[in-house]
């Protein structure tokens, strides 16, 4: 009681406050989420913007619009960019500071000026990367794993200059405010819940950033130390990732006695982590997104929860499985083959959980529902060829092929990015208090989708036949130079996704100055952000933080007055709610 | 509270509460430590791997002085043991006691810099550097600098945040008694019956500075106004007439506050006394299967 | 912070935890002067170590007094993964 009544003491002051404190240097978590979430979807553009230019040169190779290292610094900054600068920071920053709080009830964060400081630092984090674009030699050319010997060699590439150096600044940079971040949301989850909001009572979208935020915390620092190292490597001439008796540029270059295969371990004992930091709070938003509009309760609440945390335990042990090919020990590659199939079986309990919910619901197919359910459309089309890779012996010829590409876009990528398509729909009414255009929305989603499929699923036939990823000029191997029409249309497909992306840019801007006004409820939701205005004040709830009586997903509840019960009412009389 | 209960059965994960019995600036520095855990141990993972990727490597006993290095992990345990010490007479509110502790405490990890630097000093004397070494195995070099010195690094910015609160703690323990100080005039005197005077609600004051217990209002002090703790003066408190409003005490007084501060600062310097366990022992004690000598 | 409860032990048991300490790091020390092979050196240095890593945060850190799922939480799961990556390191390390 105490701990959590402490920081609602201060409720009654009234907030005055200058423009800087309000909207730039803020400490309330609402702005900070939108900061975040602002700033990764313009991350997004430009992440986006680099794809277009870089499929341009993939379909028509003999334009030849970007040189040999300007496409590797295309493929390789879009891939950085993507990653660390719009699915993280939009989900475990935008929708996880907005969220949070509203959703557990409680007034903010429990470190305010430490959740501030983890914006900055990430916005801080940004200028070395955008500088890399403007240093002798571009940016790094390594791939967004950034593998050595190529990232160790300033000699390697022209992007493995200063490039490189400022990306490894840019990432630990990054990963001091992922730190700050995840210490903020795991202490809000645990210890700020109000009375009555017990564990197995937190919306799904809570439990995903919780257990997104733990894995966050425990793998950003392996990153960290990883790279370290390689600047160490780079910088003071050590040889942690550079065996001896490489010859670059007709020079025998004087490192010695280092292990590339070291930096694989360390960087996928992050990254693989990773790809579950950016699906599993996307999993949480679509959960709620889909019984809200199917009027039910999510289908088998306790084994979505359980099913979370069965991922994220199993996300550690499953790093191996990118370096099948690697030459590692035969026994590693069996155990991370079984480890990596055992992490289907909680990923299948969620999509079925998912189908059941929709099954027989009063379904309403609102921009937010459809973006939900493309998400998990495109779960499964990616999710079942994780299948084929996760096996070691079927991964050996698919590895590193066009058919990974379009396994981890459609899986991790995209699915991720319609997860937060449909977070912005269905809670934009909530940040802004006014309701985006739902026309201008199922626009977005059909250009979306039909983009996505167009793009990446042919990736895969492409994979199969041979394709590898990061080539520049596919026309010098005589079987895929045929390939060129598949290209061509990848690129068409890969354009109305950018198209989508920039109805949604207008679609926001239309309706942060004239939209549709919203109540508080627009979506006759269920969870405690509800409750209050909508934008919700200052400390969130004008009077006292209400008491959660119940589950967050008590829809179509027999007898109820009306057809949802939310979590602040207390009990109607004669009415008996099922569940938790 | 009883209209806190919302279930029957209440538990510590219910909600509305600390489910780990500790409050969450306590919570997060305990998560913080896991954190570093893990940067710690991606480091000393990847000097695992170095050695054996070497095959053969020096031996660490031969190369350094290991009664030094017994020595600085005798420091530092002691170190740990006074900071120990200040944690618990903080939870006491024996402040006198925590600030002598802290000094302590500090006094050990700049002890344990220097002899750091010392050892360093001479290992860089035998022409080891970053990229190379006598030895022939430039990961040897390397991964001690790296690993040693970030662990150096935990412990200066150790320091600082000891001596960030050994002030602190000073200057409340110094406000908080200039505040309690007996109130007299200038004289000496106690003030006259009757002086337009503020008062004070203080239901935990220590008893020396509390002359008599008001029937009504508890335990006063009062302060002249607008002059200051030391015109101020100690009344029987039946003789105060005027009440206003109290001046805020020196913040923070609360005393849990207050005592953990200390307790996560020593968290923090306990944390960084057990990782250096495992350096002691992954990078000092355990031999090669193969040893190379240097090649002087 | 009805929580918070005062310390119910006294400084005693720093100065105990502290010898102990002590005695296991002459005991680390010890160990490496015997000729004993090298399996059995590297197990016993580990446990050794591992018994200093117990006594600082049981002790000095408190995990003894706090609730048992937080010393739990905080010790279990940082053990078996950094143990699950040095010994995928380690694996490999000895192939390259």
């Amino acid at each position: 009681m105490a701990a959590a009544a402490e920081a609602h003491v201060h409720v009654e002051h009234p907030h005055r406050e200058s423009f800087w404190t309000r909207y730039v240097f803020s400490q309330d978590h609402k702005v900070i989420g939108l900061q975040y979430l602002l700033t990764s979807l313009f991350m997004a553009l430009v992440g986006g913007a680099l794809a277009m230019v870089f499929r341009t040169q993939l379909a028509w190779p003999q334009s030849g619009i970007l040189k040999a290292d300007q496409y590797l610094a295309a493929i390789s900054m879009h891939g950085t960019i993507m990653v660390f600068f719009v699915l993280t920071p939009a989900l475990l920053g935008g929708f996880a500071n907005f969220l949070v709080p509203l959703k557990i009830g409680a007034r903010d964060m429990a470190f305010p000026f430490v959740n501030m400081l983890s914006y900055w630092v990430f916005a801080l984090s940004i200028v070395p990367l955008v500088a890399s674009f403007f240093v002798p030699g571009g940016p790094l050319n390594a791939g967004w794993t950034a593998y050595p010997p190529l990232s160790a060699l300033p000699q390697a590439a022209p992007g493995s200059g200063l490039g490189q150096t400022l990306w490894l600044v840019s990432i630990a940079i990054f990963c001091v405010s992922s730190l700050l971040g995840s210490l903020n949301y795991i202490t809000t989850i645990l210890v700020l819940r109000t009375r009555g909001m017990s564990l197995m009572r937190m919306p799904l979208t809570v439990w995903g950033i919780f257990v997104a935020a733990v894995l966050a915390l425990l793998t950003f620092p392996v990153l960290m130390a990883a790279g370290i190292l390689l600047l160490f490597d780079r910088l003071a001439g050590t040889s942690f990732f550079v065996p001896g008796g490489l010859v670059v540029g007709g020079q025998v270059i004087p490192h010695t006695g280092g292990n590339p295969l070291l930096w694989q371990h360390l960087f996928w004992f992050f990254g693989h982590p990773e790809v579950y930091i950016v699906i599993l709070p996307p999993m949480g938003i679509v959960s709620d997104v889909i019984a809200n509009f199917a009027r039910k309760p999510v289908f088998g609440y306790p084994a979505m929860v359980a099913s979370m945390l069965a991922i994220g335990i199993l996300s550690f042990l499953v790093w191996g499985h990118h370096m099948f090919v690697s030459g590692m020990h035969p026994l590693l590659g069996t155990g991370f083959a079984l480890t990596t199939l055992l992490i289907g079986v909680p990923s299948a309990v969620k999509t079925f959980n998912w189908l059941a919910t929709l099954w027989r619901g009063k379904l309403y197919f609102s921009t937010a529902m459809l973006f939900a359910v493309g998400f998990v459309s495109l779960f499964v089309a990616g999710g079942l060829t994780g299948i084929h890779l996760g096996n070691a012996p079927v991964d050996i010829p698919l590895h590193d092929t066009y058919y990974v590409v379009g396994h981890f876009h459609l899986v991790m990528g995209t699915a991720a990015v319609l997860g937060i398509f449909a977070g912005i729909y269905f809670w934009f009414p909530k940040m802004f208090g006014r309701l985006l255009d739902e026309r201008l929305g199922r626009i977005h989603f059909w250009l979306t989708l039909l983009g996505v499929y167009g793009t990446f699923f042919p990736m895969y036939y492409l994979g199969m036949a041979g394709m590898h990823r990061r080539i520049y000029d596919y026309r010098a191997f005589p079987y895929l130079a045929h390939l060129q029409p598949v290209q061509v249309f990848i690129t068409l497909s890969a354009f109305l996704i950018f198209a989508g992306g920039l109805v949604l840019a207008y679609n926001m801007l239309r309706s942060l100055a004239a939209g549709r006004p919203a109540d508080r409820n627009p979506w006759r939701g269920t969870t405690l952000e509800w409750s209050t205005e909508s934008p919700p004040p200052h400390h969130n709830w004008p009077g006292e933080i209400p008491q959660v009586y119940r589950g967050p997903y008590e829809y179509s509840v027999p007898g109820a007055p009306q057809d949802y019960l939310p979590q602040w009412e207390p009990e109607p009389a004669g009415v008996r709610v099922g569940g938790h | 509270m009883a209209e806190a209960v919302v279930e029957q059965k209440v538990s510590v994960w219910g909600g509305g509460v600390s489910p780990f019995g500790m409050s969450w600036g306590k919570f997060m520095m305990w998560i913080f430590l896991l954190s570093d855990a893990f940067t710690f141990g991606g480091l000393l993972s990847a000097y695992g791997a170095a050695r054996m990727t070497a095959g053969a490597w020096p031996n660490a006993t031969e190369i350094f002085n290991i009664g030094l290095v017994g020595a600085m992990t005798f420091i530092l345990i002691c170190s740990s043991a006074t900071m120990a010490v200040a944690v618990n007479a903080a939870k006491r509110g024996d402040h006198p006691l925590v600030e002598r502790f802290l000094l302590l405490t500090i006094a050990g990890g700049l002890t344990f810099l220097g002899m750091q630097a010392y050892e360093w000093t001479h290992f860089i004397q035998e022409g080891a550097r970053l990229h190379t070494n006598p030895w022939g195995v430039p990961a040897f070099s390397a991964s001690f600098f790296i690993i040693t010195g970030f662990h150096g690094g935990h412990v200066t910015s150790g320091v600082l945040y000891l001596m960030y609160v050994f002030f602190k703690a000073r200057a409340e323990r110094r406000a908080l008694e200039d505040w309690q100080t007996p109130l007299q005039d200038r004289r000496g005197r106690p003030l006259y019956p009757g002086a337009r005077v503020r008062v004070l609600v203080l239901p935990d004051r220590p008893e020396t500075v509390v002359e008599k217990a008001h029937p009504r209002i508890g335990r006063v002090v009062v302060l002249l106004p607008g002059k200051g703790a030391n015109n101020a003066a100690m009344l029987p408190a039946d003789a105060v007439e005027a009440v206003e409003e109290p001046p805020a005490p020196p913040s923070p007084v609360d005393p849990h506050t207050r005592a953990e501060r200390v307790e996560n600062a020593g968290l923090y310097w306990h944390f960084v006394d057990l990782v250096w366990v495992f350096i002691f022992t992954l990078m000092y004690l355990i031999p090669p299967a193969v040893s190379v000598a240097a090649a002087h | 912070m009805s929580e918070h409860k005062p310390a119910q032990h006294g400084y005693g048991i720093y100065g105990v935890t502290w010898f102990w300490l002590l005695v296991v790091t002459v005991a680390e020390i010890g160990v490496t002067l015997l000729h004993i092979p090298r399996g059995l050196l590297i197990t016993s240095l580990v446990v050794l170590a591992l018994i200093k890593a117990a006594l600082i945060m049981a002790y000095f850190m408190h995990l003894r007094w706090e609730r048992p799922v937080v010393a739990t939480l905080f010790s279990v799961p940082v053990a078996l993964l950094l143990l699950a990556l040095f010994v995928a390191l380690a694996l490999d390390a000895q192939l390259f």
